[in-house]
């Protein structure tokens, strides 16, 4: 009985896909939306319906064969899908997480203006199959078909506008840098069955156990590699986060189901799936660890000099999942899909709340524009409110408190090094409290209603973004108990200063997003001022390369270039002293605040920029970037548009393949 | 057949090849291009032929049927586009048609 | 069938080959490649493969220089156009094609040399009818698939072919 229900569980997704795809007679609107809404809840029915039961009886995995998919030779990949702990809580929030975006992308979108939605809804049909199978399969083949077929859907829908040119290259590039994951992560899978003869997972790790536990090889670090690269780029982690961003161009909806819930959290899944085998090659866990951190500090820092609210959103997304991918390295995969399934919530519901905000501000997007927002469209202002508290890790009240505390544990259990991973573990904790509160507050600035921008939210979005926002306050008791379920065992507790330093940590983000909102910036036109400088970020930018400018000059040693630096900046800073002093009037803190800050950065900045003459450092830097032109002319000139010249190279390719095969023969 | 003979055959099959290889570098004309190129194919199917009696199956005489089929769609494509070809650049210079450079 | 038959046959395909790809007029290289293929069919025949020796004739060496005759006809022949060609095809262009094509065959007659080299069953002639039985037995596949490929070949040729004016 379970395992039918099991192998349904993509079924109705996938029949609405095929239904919205092929159905003969064009649809109403409203039809396609309902057509969408319906595949995606018959889904997350099932799939929540078969969670229940398992959690309920405590049964053990469940796994069903649902067909044969590829038998040539010694290959035989079975479509088998798996029902655990895993399992059941992904495809859980899978499942939730797309009904309540098809729901509101229904009413959101055709009031957008958008047409076309037939397209948009048999592709989020096909995404949401996709999904559930690389959450359920069992199998290393089924996995990566609908790793694939989400790689692909992703592709179509970042580039849902097809007639605006960034979109289309946002879409080109998120399909060239995770079609780099993908194949390492294929040359992954070839070498595992290259080596232990089977793609099915229990099996897999059955041999796993066998070979790798005794003494780790290089070819597990290898395989491991693989497999980590292709999870870092489909979850557009460092060093392949440079995606997600630009992956905004796509519609609001998307964004929110896509690139913030469920798919690019797809690669913490895999980590998670494939965690037995990943903990026993050597490495592989301690590089998890620091790139999830590495990804946690910097896009977290990104996020906040971000203008842009869905672009915040985004960094704040590369952010939160490298707090995943941290846990995850850790050896605490059950905190990662604890926060796995805390993410989905809070993020979507911001998603969808920026969505719902930015048009009642009239399509707006930049955040200095945002204000008012409460007094526009409420709805929207405070379930972004509420989701940003849980982004942020509010204490107690907000689920992402609860997961990001679990991370904080995992993070310290891991061995000698965890004490320094929770540390970074928790200064990003600090920074995402402050760009979350910076991003509410800019929204809660005064500033006067538009006219006209009377357009309130409609009764679908109003409840997918309140049940969102629930999900988003009230799972925190969830926490626990998945991170139990999923990691099989009990959560380690953290002593009581650790536990008081994660809570304070979120506490002092916020309160520096409210001081530097309220604080520094009594006046309206100071405030627009500092937001516009993201809260002092382009002056520590400034002061940074400064400082570098200057540490450049003292190396390379030339008292020339020296002296006309100190005569080049010293005009222009006696002209800001004074410039700077106008700004303020006769005000008590003339020399501070942010405004003097950027200026005095700008500065820096641009003395640094004309520095005169070419000294020894000057040279090498233009020689890396001559040699770079350089080298791309050269590769250019191989592509000359002549034919000999091609032939000529296969012909050499083939030779030295030739002799790679005699040599390996 | 002894397995002298069928060494000294897949080398001349081999020679046939690099022959062709050698056309096909060396010359410009693209219909001579084509002529290399049919001689690469025919090598390829003389070594399958090789084989297939050395073994005494009717597996090479088969592979020998299939690289024909691909010989003749290949003589014949190639051709209606050299004839197009010429039509547009006024040549017969492979090197001619280079627009599509990078 | 010692093999050894098909030798003088395949060292005549050698050199009309050899010839083929470096006469400088068109003619005369079809001609050489028309005789190097008759001569793979002499080698198929001595080898006891009829069957792909008839073929060769037919297909190869037939229907398929055809093709090349009425292309050959569109080429400029005059003597200066030969002298032009030839003047294309010295040591200089000879050296670097030559370099790269011993490097292919240097690995290939390695490797053919370290075939099995051992006492080999000798068997009969392989006639039409087993290969007909293989092809449309089990390699059903394979000829349902090379038929699409020259219906594709076809419909293709009779695309470009069609009249009308060149565009640039």
């Amino acid at each position: 009985m379970a395992e039918a229900l099991l192998a349904l569980i993509p079924a109705p997704a996938l029949i609405g896909f095929a239904l919205l795809l092929g159905w003969p007679a064009p649809l109403s609107a409203r039809m396609e939306g309902r057509l969408g809404a319906a595949a995606a809840g018959g889904s997350a029915a099932l799939a929540l319906g078969l969670a229940a039961w398992l959690f309920a009886t405590g049964s053990e995995a469940i796994r069903v064969e649902v067909a044969p998919f590829v038998v040539t030779g010694g290959l035989e990949a079975m479509l088998a899908l798996r029902f655990d702990a895993l399992s059941a809580v992904a495809s859980g929030t899978v499942g939730v997480v797309g009904v309540l975006v098809v729901l509101y992308a229904a009413e959101f979108m055709p009031r957008e203006g958008e047409t076309r939605l037939r397209r948009l809804f048999a592709l989020l049909s096909l995404f949401l199959a996709g999904m559930f199978a690389v959450v359920l399969a069992d199998d290393l083949v089924a996995l990566f078909l609908g790793w694939e077929i989400v790689g692909l859907c992703s592709y179509f829908l970042i580039g849902w506008r097809s007639r605006e040119a960034a979109a289309a290259d946002a879409a080109r590039q998120a399909f060239v840098v995770t079609r780099i994951g993908d194949a390492l992560l294929l040359a992954g899978i070839a070498a595992l069955f290259a080596r232990f003869g089977t793609t099915s997972l229990p099996e897999l790790f059955g041999a796993v156990e066998g070979a790798w536990r005794g003494g780790a090889t290089l070819a597990a670090g290898a395989i491991g590699a693989l497999v980590l690269a292709g999870a870092l780029a489909k979850s557009a982690q460092v060093p392949f986060h440079v995606w997600l961003p630009d992956a905004m161009a796509g519609p609001t909806p998307v964004s929110a189901l896509l690139h913030a819930a469920t798919m690019v959290a797809a690669g913490a899944f895999l980590l998670a799936r494939l965690a037995p085998l990943t903990e026993a090659a050597p490495g592989i866990g301690a590089a998890t660890a620091w790139l999830g951190l590495a990804g946690a500090l910097g896009a977290g820092l990104a996020a906040l000099a971000q203008r842009d609210v869905k672009r915040l959103l985004a960094w704040s997304t590369v952010s939160q999942i490298g707090f995943m991918f941290l846990a995850l390295g850790a050896g605490a995969p059950g905190a990662a899909m604890a926060h796995f399934v805390t993410h989905a919530a809070f993020k979507a519901a911001l998603f969808l709340a920026a969505g719902l905000v930015s048009r009642e501000a009239g399509h707006e997007r930049r955040l200095d524009r945002l204000g008012g927002a409460r007094r526009r469209g409420p709805l929207g202002f405070w379930v972004f409110a509420a989701a940003a508290l849980a982004l942020g890790g509010a204490p107690w009240v907000t689920a992402g408190f609860w997961s990001k505390e679990l991370v904080l544990a995992g993070a310290l259990g891991a061995g000698p090094l965890g004490p320094a991973l929770w540390a970074g573990a928790v200064a990003a904790s600090a920074v995402t409290a402050a760009y979350a509160g910076r991003a509410a507050l800019a929204l809660a600035r005064g500033g006067a209603p538009r006219e006209g921008a009377t357009d309130g939210p409609g009764a679908a979005e109003a409840a997918a973004v309140l049940v969102l926002a629930a999900l988003a306050l009230g799972l925190g008791p969830a926490a626990g108990p998945v991170a139990e379920a999923v990691g099989g065992a009990a959560t380690p507790h953290l002593g009581a200063a650790a536990a008081g330093i994660g809570v304070a940590a979120p506490l002092a983000g916020f309160s520096a997003a409210l001081l530097a909102e309220a604080g520094w910036a009594p006046r309206a036109p100071r405030l627009a001022a500092a937001a516009r400088g993201g809260f002092g970020v382009d002056a520590i930018r400034g002061a940074v390369a400064g400082g570098f400018g200057r540490m450049v000059h003292a190396v390379s040693g030339d008292p020339l270039a020296r002296g006309m630096h100190a005569l080049a900046g010293g005009v222009p800073r006696l002209a800001a002293t004074f410039a700077s002093g106008a700004a303020d009037g006769a005000g008590p803190r003339a020399p501070g605040g942010p405004e003097a800050w950027r200026r005095r950065g700008a500065e820096r900045l641009a003395r640094f920029a004309r520095a005169p003459g070419d000294d020894l450092l000057d040279r090498l830097w233009r020689g890396v970037a001559a040699g770079a032109a350089g080298m791309g002319r050269m590769a250019g000139r191989a592509q000359g548009g002549r034919l000999r010249g091609y032939l000529a190279g296969s012909a050499i390719g083939a030779a030295l393949l030739l002799l790679l095969g005699w040599a390996a023969a | 057949m002894s397995g002298a003979a069928f060494v000294t055959l897949i080398a001349a099959s081999s020679g046939l090849f690099a022959i062709g290889l050698f056309g096909l570098l060396l010359r410009r004309t693209v219909i001579l291009q084509l002529v290399s190129l049919e001689l690469m194919l025919a090598a390829g199917g003389f070594a399958f032929v090789v084989a297939g009696a050395r073994h005494g199956g009717a597996e090479g005489q088969g592979m020998f049927v299939l690289v024909l089929t691909v010989a003749a769609a290949e003589a014949a494509v190639a051709l209606v586009l050299f004839v197009r070809l010429r039509a547009l650049a006024d040549s017969a210079d492979s090197d001619a048609f280079d627009r599509l450079r990078g | 069938m010692t093999g050894w038959a098909a030798l003088p046959f395949a060292g005549a395909a050698l050199a009309a080959a050899a010839l083929a790809v470096t006469r400088a007029n068109a003619v005369h290289a079809v001609l050489w490649m028309l005789a190097a293929l008759l001569a793979l069919a002499g080698a198929f025949l001595a080898l006891g493969a009829p069957f792909a020796g008839g073929l060769q004739i037919l297909v190869q060496a037939g229907a398929i220089v055809v093709l090349f005759a009425f292309a050959v006809t569109v080429l400029d022949l005059s003597a200066e156009a030969v002298a032009r060609e030839r003047a294309r095809i010295g040591w200089r262009e000879a050296a670097p094609a030559g370099v790269a094509a011993l490097a292919v065959l240097a690995p290939l007659t390695v490797a053919a040399v370290s075939l099995d080299g051992g006492a080999g069953g000798d068997v009969g002639p392989i006639g039409p009818a087993a290969v007909g039985r293989l092809l449309f037995g089990p390699w059903m596949l394979a000829v349902e698939l090379a038929s699409l490929l020259l219906l594709a070949a076809l419909i293709a040729a009779r695309h470009l072919g069609r009249r009308g004016e060149a565009r640039r």
